[in-house]
């Protein structure tokens, strides 16, 4: 895309020089996220405050240029892959904590801002921010509001959007306003809670009030042994089924436990075939029944060892090797692919039995780290793309994998985003009807349609790429 | 109080016994140009701004089954005219609940209770009724069925509309079914009220309990200047619950009239204190500040008043009707005092229409709101022809 001087002049004015790349080399860094797909940006723009990214806006949507934010490149879905080109607007300059107020439980960040750095911060006053995505290191608050992402923790603490109060937004025209804000009840419609996982495809999110949580002050981490997959998933349905909600329930199968050991040798159980970690948390009176109740159950449906952590380092280093098992993957495999599909969790067996079938069919090796307790399964799909025929076969691996769940009665993605890949599978999830009222909001919020541009929702709708389809725009 | 449908006047009442007989009645009244008014047990009907007579009154009294319960995976789906008293029931069997509070039980709807987007006292620990929603089912005016949201209890693909529905007060669609995520009931529940005889005192007591690590699933307030019962509770664990009684007790000792309760006379002493700001007709307003401030608003309100204290949000019932002018100044005079207190203030009933009701609104957040429900409902048929 040729870009017009006085656009970029325009654009320089508002961010200054340095705030505007155009050069390919400098554009780079920004060709994907962590989706391995690569876009190319035309252009990337790094505001210096947020009070910026609304005239940035104005002048790309008077130019017709789409354009995207960017936080710090962790999706997992492409939802900050420029694959139409167009502008990336980053944010990560807009890092500033405006306010925290522990006394209110909450905080106004700008969009910015290290999910972490934010917990950090709310630590001396005995609170956190409960979104805990894999990424939370790296991750951005606007990026987490974008996507609606989850974490190990989500299954008593909900996911991002139970923990935004209000959002500052500019609209695809450069227009600002604002949703909900740091007293709760707003009046008026939800706007706040339709816009958090929009994945930017309405606006873009400069500043958030957000929810400061007290984490419970007494805990009980368990890890237990099971032979298989299938057993371990049935223990999850157990515990959930007297009643029990653990503040996490995590599950790694047979190949995620040998990578991390291989890598990390965090003295995972090698020889089992999957293993539980089960976190309860409350007040400290009754926790140990709770914690023997979960041991029981983990142990009628098959459990070898069971440990318990009994002080803040064991605890450490149970988490160790879900903590890492990511980085262990990406030691055996130079390029891998993380599904996000959600099943209820009594099909959960079937699920892992469906993707051992794709696994053999497909000739890649499938590890599945699943969030068990939410039912949310993420089964990384194991290939180099640099040998023919596999990027082919990862994909046909991934069709099949999101298909299932759908069958099963699960959705797509829990946590991720639709991103780049998903759009195409919505049709078989929900009715026309729906889909019709999604394109709808779309267009009342975008009526150009330059805001991140064939995420969600696909240019031209649905309906437009059934009869062969055009994915220009 | 709830509506007695009778002496609505209504043009007709429809009883569709389906999504697609809701949706014959709506396209029907949408194309003739009629208003629908959607009705379950119509105990916040007189909720927003005035209630016109509508040319059709659809009720949901058909609509009240059990899609279905799935105990082992905490999740139900139920139609929309199910009362709360029979859902909570249906639950019960199972040793779940839904931690929703509301008057009126035996005749509120899940449907009702979800257009209207209320939240109940244990908002405080298990959040608002929306944060349960897993998806709905809804009938929009052009007769088209949308069913947004799933099953399963974490779902990110495509955009949130359950949300978009849920407190939308019935102008955007008329929900029909709604798939929620139960919760195991708690195996003990305590609760106490102490009476304070000062707003400082009061918010005071409001304030230890939320600062004294109890983790309560609920702290709330009502009274007028001068006048206020604090109640709190707490649920869960027997032997955490046992531990925090005496801690709250503890916390309550400085107020007068100690009462305490316990176990499943809990819940029945909520959907009784819950009553408060509705139980007489007339103006209610509903300001909302950071929960610090509540002492702030208690100086400067002379009531009757009720509060989610914990949540720091806070009724304002007169108890009578107000004239547009007299509840022009006085929703004014709250929505500047939570404004100055980092808030805003809202008509929940009452006589004021447009952005007199929701001074709280910015133009650009209304007009976007505006566009949204043009789209879905272009000839203003939904809400009975009420104006926002």
């Amino acid at each position: 895309m040729t870009i017009d001087d006085s656009l970029l002049q325009t654009l320089r004015g508002i961010t200054g020089p340095d705030g505007v790349l155009t050069a390919p080399e400098s554009r780079l860094a920004y060709e994907s996220d962590a989706l391995p797909f690569k876009g190319h940006p035309d252009l990337v723009i790094i505001p210096r405050a947020a009070g910026e990214v609304a005239p940035v806006v104005r002048a790309l949507a008077a130019a017709g240029m789409p354009f995207l934010p960017w936080g710090t490149g962790t999706g997992l879905a492409g939802g900050a892959c420029a694959a139409r080109g167009g502008a990336l607007i980053v944010l990560s300059r807009l890092r500033r904590i405006l306010e925290l107020n522990p006394a209110d439980g909450y905080a106004v960040v700008e969009a910015g801002v290290v999910n972490l750095h934010l917990t950090r911060a709310a630590e001396p006053s005995g609170l956190l921010f409960a979104p805990d995505p894999g990424s939370q290191q790296a991750c951005t608050i606007g990026g987490n509001i974008a996507a609606n992402s989850g974490g190990p923790h989500t299954l008593k603490s909900g996911v991002t959007t139970n923990h935004v109060l209000g959002l500052e937004v500019v609209l695809p025209d450069g227009e600002t306003v604002t949703f909900g804000g740091a007293a709760e009840d707003a009046p008026g419609l939800d706007l706040r809670g339709l816009f958090t996982g929009s994945e930017g495809t309405l606006g873009i999110v400069t500043t958030a009030t957000v929810r400061l949580t007290r984490p419970w002050p007494a805990w009980r981490t368990l890890l237990a042994a099971f032979p298989d997959f299938e057993s371990a998933t049935r223990a999850v349905s157990a515990v959930i089924a007297a009643g029990i909600v653990p503040a996490a329930l995590e599950m790694m199968d047979r190949k995620i436990i040998k990578a991390v050991e291989d890598a990390f040798h965090v003295g995972l159980p090698r020889d089992a075939g999957a293993v539980l970690i089960v976190e309860v948390d409350g007040l400290r009176e009754g926790l140990d029944r709770v914690a023997g109740e979960v041991e029981r159950l983990c142990r009628s449906e098959g459990a070898g060892e069971v440990r318990l952590a009994r002080n803040e380092e064991e605890r450490t280093a149970l988490w160790l090797g879900r903590k890492r098992a990511a980085a262990a993957i990406g030691r055996i495999s130079a390029v891998y692919c993380t599904q996000d599909v959600v099943v209820p969790r009594n099909r959960m067996p079937e699920m892992a039995k469906a993707i051992e079938e794709i696994e053999r069919s497909s000739g890649l090796g499938i590890a599945n780290l699943c969030h068990a307790g939410d039912g949310n399964m993420h089964p990384l799909v194991l290939f180099d793309d640099a040998v023919p025929g596999q990027v082919a076969a990862q994909k046909i691996a991934t069709h099949a994998i999101v298909r299932k769940a759908i069958e099963l009665g699960g959705t797509v993605t829990g946590e991720h985003g639709v991103g780049l890949e998903k759009s195409e599978f919505l049709p078989d999830l929900y009715g026309d009807a729906d889909l019709d009222l999604m394109m709808r909001v779309k267009r009342l919020f975008d009526p150009q349609g330059l805001a991140n541009p064939g995420k969600v929702v696909p240019v031209g709708g649905w309906r437009a790429r059934e009869v062969g389809g055009s994915h220009a725009g | 109080m709830p509506v007695d449908p009778a002496r609505l006047r209504a043009g007709r009442i429809e009883t569709p016994a389906s999504a697609a007989e809701a949706a014959q009645v709506l396209k029907a009244a949408a194309g003739a140009g009629q208003t629908v008014l959607a009705c379950g047990g119509g105990c916040f009907l007189d909720c927003g701004t005035p209630l016109h007579a509508p040319d059709v009154l659809l009720r949901t009294t058909a609509l009240a089954r059990t899609v279905f319960h799935e105990p082992k995976e905490l999740v139900v789906r139920v139609q929309a005219g199910m009362t709360l008293a029979a859902l909570q029931s249906l639950l019960a069997t199972a040793g779940q609940e839904v931690p929703w509070d509301f008057p009126w039980p035996e005749r509120q709807t899940v449907g009702g209770l979800l257009a209207r987007g209320l939240a109940g006292p244990r908002r405080l620990g298990a959040g608002m009724p929306r944060d349960h929603v897993l998806g709905i089912e809804a009938v929009l005016a052009d007769g088209s069925v949308v069913r947004p949201g799933g099953r399963v209890v974490k779902n990110v693909a495509g955009y949130d509309l359950t949300r978009l529905f849920v407190g939308s007060g019935g102008r955007l669609g008329i929900l029909t079914e709604a798939t929620l995520r139960v919760t195991p009931l708690p195996e003990d529940a305590f609760a106490a009220t102490a009476a304070f005889g000062s707003p400082a005192a009061a918010a005071g007591a409001v304030a230890a309990v939320l600062g004294a690590g109890l983790y309560p699933s609920f702290v709330e307030l009502k009274g007028r200047w001068g006048e206020y019962t604090v109640a709190a509770g707490i649920e869960g664990l027997r032997e955490s619950v046992a531990a925090g009684r005496e801690a709250l007790l503890g916390v309550l000792r400085g107020g007068g009239q100690v009462t305490e309760l316990r176990g499943a006379s809990v819940r029945v002493f909520l959907a009784d204190w819950t009553r408060g700001p509705w139980e007489r007709p007339g103006f209610v307003a509903r300001v909302s500040v950071p929960r610090s401030r509540l002492g702030a608003v208690l100086e400067a309100v002379e009531g009757p008043l009720v509060a989610n204290a914990g949540n720091g949000v806070i009724r304002v019932a007169p108890g009578r009707e107000l004239a547009p002018v007299e509840a022009k100044d006085l929703l004014g005079r709250l929505h500047v005092l939570a404004v100055g207190l980092g808030g805003w203030a809202a008509q929940e009933r009452g006589c004021l229409v447009g952005p007199a009701a929701e001074p709280g609104l910015s133009a650009g957040t209304r007009a976007l709101a505006e566009r949204v429900r043009l789209d879905l409902d272009p000839g203003g048929c939904l809400g009975g022809g009420r104006r926002a």
